[in-house]
């Protein structure tokens, strides 16, 4: 089976150049985004998957700094283009689906009109067919209603509703990549998951790539394709979703696992919620060698030298030691 | 529909009621500016010389000035004054303060800091006494007027435009239309000028009931338009002469002047609640 990558992220590094030092947020991290896939990018706060998602379109605002690496995209490095040219890849080729719509929306301009705007920068439509393609998007992101609605402000519209304004405003140039960050967390989990599906059957439509922004594996397990969980600004596992839920080969991704409740198994008495013990470290002071030793149950000496993201099995990597022989 | 009757029944008829008032107030003011001659019963410069200072009489209805002209027609022409200078200066304040203060919000470091601090020695200055020596030296024609009470305003539009520049370039929806592909003129237009449109309306209201104070100072004190044109403020001047001849006749453009600026203040409250689509409107 031939995939066509539609994005190759090679060593992408940014950091934040702070009073108190230099924060790596994101230090060197490989994605592969195929056309037609879901890639989740799962992490905790602070793991840096929301700096690397606005480092791919270059949104990265100081002190942050994309330092290193490469941005492959439909035969581009977007790194090396000029602002100018990633200014006609945003919104056109490239989008981005925000996690909290209420404040992604311009709150004194009427949603249709906000849905319009890339049509209007990218493809120059005047105001008035701009508006009518906005109501047939608003149609086909299942808003009801859609030429009275997009007369709407955003603070009219339900959260779930606000969402789907968000994704009407993402798809409207047809791009190739749609990124999401964390398209549901502000939501209720029965619209939670309506959104998740209307992601879907679009990506199915377009055969877009989506790269999945989240820390809840419940959406990884619902929508993705594949997944790479980033840890301390690092990728410390990546493989088809199948093989991470079935068989994870970092201690992290266990653990993350691990905690998420099992509602359909009938509540043991005195079996806690999991947890993973303490925190994120600081990224001012994150541990030598493995960044996940101090929190790992099943670090042994050798974590203190750094591990590489080495292959386990076909398409399934992870940095551990566990898994070297 | 629900949001409109909140409006009406939900934030009281006091507010409305007042507006009811002001709103007629200033259109007539605005009629008086524009088509003086329709309304002024008399030429604002005819003299009466049987009638110097008259309480109001059927003839004159709000009385007479110390040369005998009609009050009533002097304060209908003298509203093209205050009204015009008042709005021209406020346009000034505004063209020359927005376009600064967006701009300056862009430049960032610096330069923006150096330019943000002269901004502020110019609103710490005491506006009548600037206006004054400006005028001294410069005579009090209309435009000098317009310009250096615009000039003495600008600064105030200038900081609440960066000020608001800067808040609403880090907001969330900026990043999305930035991740849509907008480039920064378009940012200004689409995002940061509509965000900012009912703060400067509402600046713009305030300071319009500013200007006309001022200018109504000035001509007070003899520096603004040059008679025999009225305008209230130095209608006010002159009339307080012989405020213990008759007192009537000082009364009338003094109470045109207050009432104006309250509506002007009235408007501007009515218009902030409006505008703001969060607020419901």
């Amino acid at each position: 089976m031939t995939r066509e990558a539609l994005l190759q992220v090679r060593g992408l590094a940014t950091h934040f150049f702070t009073g108190r030092g230099v924060v790596r947020a994101v230090d060197g991290i490989d994605l592969t985004v195929y056309r037609g896939e879901t890639l989740a990018l799962v992490g905790e706060s602070g793991s840096g998957k929301s700096v690397a998602s606005l480092s791919l379109l270059r949104l990265v605002e100081e002190p942050g700094r994309i330092v290193a690496g490469t941005v492959r995209f439909a035969g581009d490095d977007l790194l090396r283009l000029s602002e100018r040219e990633m200014e006609a890849v945003r919104g056109a080729r490239i989008a981005m689906i925000f996690q909290e719509p209420m404040t992604a929306l311009d709150p004194v301009r009427r949603v249709g009109d906000q849905i319009a705007e890339g049509l209007r920068v990218h493809e120059g439509l005047a105001r008035r067919a701009a508006r009518a393609r906005a109501v047939e998007l608003m149609a086909k992101v299942g808003i009801p209603d859609p030429a009275r609605r997009a007369r709407a402000y955003p603070h009219e519209l339900s959260g779930g509703m606000r969402q789907r304004v968000m994704i009407a405003a993402a798809l409207s140039c047809d791009p190739d990549l749609i990124i999401a960050d964390e398209p549901t967390t502000a939501l209720d989990v029965t619209v939670q998951a309506q959104i998740l599906s209307l992601l879907d059957d679009l990506k199915r439509e377009s055969g877009a790539g989506v790269l999945l922004i989240t820390h809840d594996l419940g959406v990884v397990a619902e929508v993705a394709d594949r997944v790479a969980v980033i840890y301390g600004g690092q990728i410390v596992e990546d493989g088809p979703v199948g093989q991470i839920f079935r068989s994870p080969a970092h201690p992290y991704t266990q653990g993350l696992i691990a905690c998420v409740p099992d509602v359909e198994l009938p509540r043991q008495r005195g079996r806690a919620l999991q947890s993973i013990a303490g925190s994120v470290p600081s990224p001012f002071d994150r541990p030598s060698g493995c960044r996940f030793r101090d929190r790992c149950p099943s670090a042994f000496a050798r974590c203190t030298t750094e591990p590489v993201l080495a292959p386990i099995a076909n398409g399934h990597s992870a940095r551990c030691w566990l898994n070297v022989r | 529909m629900r949001s409109m009757t909140a409006s009406l029944v939900g934030r009281g008829w006091g507010r409305n009621l007042a507006l009811v008032v002001a709103s007629p107030y200033l259109a007539l003011i605005a009629v008086m500016a524009v088509l003086p001659g329709a309304i002024a019963p008399y030429d604002p410069l005819a003299i009466d010389a049987g009638n110097i200072l008259a309480s109001p009489t059927s003839a004159h209805l709000l009385g007479t000035d110390e040369i005998g002209r009609d009050i009533l027609s002097r304060i209908v022409y003298g509203a093209r004054v205050s009204l015009g200078v008042a709005l021209a200066a406020v346009a000034v304040a505004c063209l020359l303060g927005v376009p600064l203060g967006v701009a300056t919000s862009y430049l960032g470091g610096r330069l923006e800091n150096a330019i943000m601090r002269a901004v502020d020695v110019f609103v710490s200055l005491p506006e009548i006494f600037v206006a004054i020596v400006v005028l001294a030296f410069l005579g009090g024609d209309l435009p000098t007027l317009v310009f250096t009470i615009g000039l003495l305003y600008f600064p105030q539009f200038a900081k609440v435009a960066h000020g608001m520049t800067t808040s609403v370039r880090s907001r969330e929806h900026v990043l999305a239309a930035v991740s849509l592909g907008a480039g920064a003129l378009w940012i200004i237009w689409r995002e940061i000028l509509p965000n900012m449109r009912s703060v400067i309306i509402v600046q713009a209201s305030f300071t319009l009931s500013f200007a006309m104070l001022l200018e109504a100072g000035l001509s007070f004190l003899g520096l603004g338009v040059t008679p025999p044109q009225p305008s209230w403020g130095q209608m006010v001047g002159t009339l307080k002469d012989y405020l213990f001849t008759n007192p009537w006749p000082v009364v009338f453009p003094s109470l045109a002047l207050f009432l104006a600026i309250l509506a002007v203040n009235i408007l501007g409250d009515w218009l902030q609640d409006r505008l703001n689509p969060e607020l419901g409107g």
